[in-house]
């Protein structure tokens, strides 16, 4: 097993270079990240190609490729545009830790993700931990009653649901629970923030704030989730070791929770593995309309602001997690299935 | 399964009964007021000249002196508005008294220092590398401190437009932090003050500012909190809070101020403006900018075809004639609302010769004018002109005028894609067919519509007759933009930057700016920028359509809306910068 989770993140290291490759060459593509600039009669085509030089993107795109690894403290420009290289760059580069600073924040990135990160970990977790509940629960209710009008009913809502685009359900949830039953004079959810502006910041306020980004992420999960267990559930119940432990008298319940759900939920393991990566990398269209202060709020913010470190650091990490998880999917499945045995 | 059911349904009341305590309103001692803000700065710099950035020094970071949407000048840290001398050596010296007693945020006084080190971080880019400083440095020949409260400065040549804001002087930087931070680090790059990010407390001297509020805490993402400045002089602002809250989302905006999570929602779109003024307890409100959306012509001979019109716009009666056929007072209330005027001249209205005069709706002037310039009704089909009185006739069946045979039709006309902008279109386009001229409408991407003539821009490269779009006018200064006005500014290959596709080009006008570029501020100025506005008037190439307002939303429940409406700005107008005169709803 040693030997294959070493192989395995060899394997992800040419692929995590691949990734950021087509992402750096793509992000450089987008323009000018000072472009906007040129609108501001405080700053003038000086003051922007100063800034550009600045930070290195004036450089060769090759040569910045090298200086985002490796850093460009070795390197000097042409600061007082003298026609002669001058300053030292300040960076160190990703393989020595330093993950470069915002343009748009004039801050180091990392300090900007960790502005964002764990409010994208609190809404990341409540909507995985709904999504595994709601989900595993609806699937096995419905796999208990197949075909049942129920099943169907179930099944109908789970495809409509599947269907809908996140910021269906998301507006959706907010015309049903916060606008139309305000409007009917019931207690209403709120729809922006992660607290009440006026309130004291506590957490009955988070969990509040929490219920409408979390069903919006959740409800497709949910969805999903259901379809998965409850056809897996059927495959488990249908089998010969199911019917031979009904035939030894055994309890239903056991033979349903002990028997049939621990095997049908190990293929559950992978995919709830891969999902995690998406739910801590920010849901881009959730966070914007709950305006939720997330890692997806600053996809989109440095995207529109072309904010290339940010993005940048962004796509490396979920492209890290999603290697990540997946190699721990596999351990994991191992773990549960004796059968499974990787060399 | 019991279980599983119980677990639902605990779920379900847990839910419901969180929602219900989050509904129930906290009891408040102190007012508070929650504005929504669509976009959130990146930091605090003072150089950040950011249009959001703006927004929040509104509150905490005045300038010497401020404008209203009048572009009446008045003083706000300086005593009076100064006057420019000329000195010996033909410069203009501007001196600047400070008001006496002003005081930072902490309770330190603002004196001359403090102006000082702003000029100093402005001329000197190792102070601060990472930010603009326009043309100040280029501007400003040298600054001299007087006494306490007393400073000059002395711009290289004549310079009247020293009160605009590009080169003003400033006194944002409280001289006593940063110089300590000047002294210790030798550059401000790295100062907390403008890094951004998320802060709590007052105490941490992070923003230290001039103004009724100062900013106490930045969640990151979510919003700010102001709290009323202590050593503000000033009129005591009513509200002890402020909270700014970033709500990127145009329908989440509304759905805060419809639900009462915000107070106050501004520079919405106009088709928004019913939704906002169904909500309970809201009152809304425009107040007009400084923009206008105008009709421009493309008056030279750069594009001309047989295909769309031939050389007729290079006529100036025709172009006349256009405006004339235009209802534009009717459509600017019926498109946008009541109130909301059809500019005369490009320049601001303070600045208009007083019989500068507005091209009237005038169906049977229009096309008087058209005939004189040779462009005829030949089968005679257009409608009686008290068919038309209303402006918005269905004219759809007329066929264009002619002018030996070259009819006056397909002329291509362009706009960006934009509900307003697009139902102007329509009528505008309906409108011109009860004169015989025939449009093509078009709609194209802002980025190809301006983009310059290298990256072959349509407005650029001539593939375009009429256009509806908005440009700037700086509010304070008469003068123009070379490349946009100047005969000089006509794109051409030999000419990639230039930007006057329209092609007004009169040379008198070249000169006439040049001249207002270099005449102190008195009655000979005066009389050159009442000719300057009366030739580019006369070219016809530009009919305003709209004065470009600023919208805004109110809870009547907690703010007086008149108030609000009397002491807010536009954008790039000084938004809330008379906050303090708000009063709370009774």
């Amino acid at each position: 097993m040693t030997q294959y989770i070493f192989r395995r993140i060899l394997q992800a290291i040419p692929l995590l270079i691949i990734v950021n490759i087509i992402i750096f060459f793509l992000l450089k593509a987008a323009g000018d990240p000072f472009a906007y600039l040129a609108l501001e009669p405080t700053v003038s085509e000086e003051d922007r190609a100063y800034l550009r030089r600045s930070l290195g993107l004036d450089d060769p795109v090759p040569l910045q490729f090298v200086h985002w690894y490796i850093g460009d403290d070795w390197f000097m420009r042409d600061l007082d545009f003298d026609g002669e290289p001058d300053t030292f760059g300040q960076r160190e580069g990703i393989l020595r830790g330093d993950l470069g600073q915002s343009i748009r924040y004039n801050r180091p990135v990392t300090d900007v993700i960790g502005d964002f990160l764990p409010n994208t970990i609190i809404l990341g977790t409540s909507a995985l931990i709904t999504t595994v509940i709601f989900g595993v629960a609806i699937g096995v209710f419905s796999a208990l009653r197949p075909y049942t009008w129920v099943d169907n009913l179930i099944t109908t809502l789970s495809f409509v649901t599947f269907s809908m685009p996140i910021f269906l359900i998301a507006l959706l949830g907010v015309l049903i629970f916060s606008v139309t039953f305000r409007e009917l004079g019931l207690p209403h959810l709120p729809t922006s923030g992660m607290y009440d502006p006026r309130g004291d910041r506590s957490f009955d306020e988070l969990v509040v704030r929490l219920i409408l980004p979390t069903i919006s992420i959740a409800a497709i999960g949910i969805a999903r989730y259901a379809r998965f267990v409850r056809s897996s559930m059927l495959e488990v119940i249908n089998s010969d070791y199911i019917r031979t432990a009904r035939a030894k008298g055994l309890n239903e319940r056991r033979i349903v929770y002990l028997h049939a759900f621990k095997n049908a939920s190990i293929p559950l393991i992978t995919l709830i593995a891969l999902d995690i990566p998406f739910y801590f990398s920010g849901a881009v269209v959730t966070e914007t309309i709950f305006s939720w202060p997330g890692m997806g709020r600053l996809f989109i913010q440095s995207l529109q602001t072309l904010d290339p470190p940010v993005l940048l650091v962004f796509t490396l990490f979920t492209a890290v997690g999603v290697v990540l998880f997946q190699l721990i999917a596999d351990i994991i499945y191992a773990w549960v299935d004796p059968r499974i045995r990787y060399t | 399964m019991k279980n599983m059911s119980r677990f639902t349904v605990l779920s379900v009341l847990l839910i419901a009964a969180l929602a219900l305590g989050g509904a129930l309103a906290t009891a408040q001692d102190e007012r508070v007021i929650v504005i929504g803000v669509e976009q959130e700065p990146p930091n605090l710099w003072p150089l950040n000249n950011l249009t959001f950035g703006g927004v929040v020094e509104s509150f905490y970071g005045l300038d010497l002196w401020e404008w209203s949407v009048d572009r009446e000048i008045y003083p706000v840290m300086a005593a009076e508005i100064p006057e420019a001398v000329l000195t010996d050596e033909g410069d203009t010296a501007v001196t600047i008294t400070l008001r006496e007693g002003l005081q930072w945020s902490d309770g330190t006084a603002i004196t001359s220092a403090d102006c000082e080190l702003w000029h100093r971080v402005r001329t000197t880019p190792e102070l601060a590398t990472k930010y603009g400083r326009g043309s100040y440095p280029e501007d400003v020949k040298s600054f001299e401190v007087v006494d306490d409260l007393t400073f000059t400065v002395t711009y290289n040549g004549v310079f009247p437009d020293y009160l605009a804001a590009i080169s003003q002087p400033e006194c944002k930087y409280p001289g006593h932090i940063f110089q300590a931070i000047l002294d210790a680090e030798g550059s401000l790059d790295e100062a907390t003050y403008f890094t951004g990010g998320g802060f709590e407390g007052v105490e941490s001297g992070i923003t230290v500012g001039y103004g009724p509020y100062v900013v106490t805490e930045w969640n990151i993402g979510e919003g700010m909190t102001l709290v009323k400045n202590e050593f503000w002089q000033g009129n005591e602002p009513a509200f002890d809070r402020v909270i700014l809250r970033f709500i990127t989302d145009d329908v989440q905006k509304r759905n805060a101020m419809r639900n009462g999570e915000i107070d106050i929602s501004f520079n919405w779109s106009d088709d928004t403006q019913p939704e906002y003024a169904a909500m309970e307890n809201v009152e809304t409100f425009s107040v007009l900018g400084v923009y206008s959306d105008a009709l421009w012509i493309r008056s030279g001979e750069n594009g001309v075809s047989a295909e769309h019109g031939g050389e007729a716009l290079m006529d100036e009666r025709v172009r006349r004639a256009i405006a004339h056929a235009i209802n534009r007072v009717f459509f600017a209330e019926q498109l946008v609302g009541p109130g909301i005027p059809a500019p005369t001249s490009w320049y601001p209205s303070v600045l208009w010769p007083e019989d500068l005069p507005f091209l009237e709706y005038n169906v049977a002037g229009a096309r008087a004018l058209l005939d004189e310039a040779g462009w005829v009704d030949t089968d005679g089909d257009e409608p009686a002109v008290e068919d038309v009185e209303s402006g918005m006739a269905d004219c759809s069946g007329v066929t264009p005028r002619e002018n030996d045979g070259v009819a006056l039709a397909n002329l291509r006309f362009v706009t960006t894609e934009n509900t307003l902008r697009n139902n102007y279109q329509l009528v505008i386009g309906e409108a011109l067919s009860c004169v015989g001229i025939g449009v093509d409408i078009q709609i194209i991407p802002a980025t190809t519509l301006f983009a310059s003539f290298a990256d072959r821009g349509t407005l650029t490269t001539y593939e375009w007759d009429l256009a509806l779009f908005a440009n700037s006018a700086d509010p304070l200064t008469p003068t123009s933009d070379a490349d946009s006005y100047y005969c000089s500014g006509i794109p051409s290959d030999e000419n990639p930057d230039g930007f006057n596709p329209w092609q007004f080009c009169n040379p008198r006008y070249d000169e006439v700016d040049q001249q207002i570029r270099s005449t102190l501020p008195g009655p000979e100025r005066d009389e050159l920028i009442a000719e300057a506005v009366r030739l580019k008037f006369e070219g016809h190439f530009w009919h305003g359509l709209r004065l470009r307002n600023t919208w805004f939303a109110v809870n009547s429940a907690v703010v007086d809306p008149e108030s609000v409406r009397n002491n807010v700005g536009t954008l790039a107008a000084n938004w809330f910068t008379g906050i303090e005169n708000w009063v709370p709803a009774e």
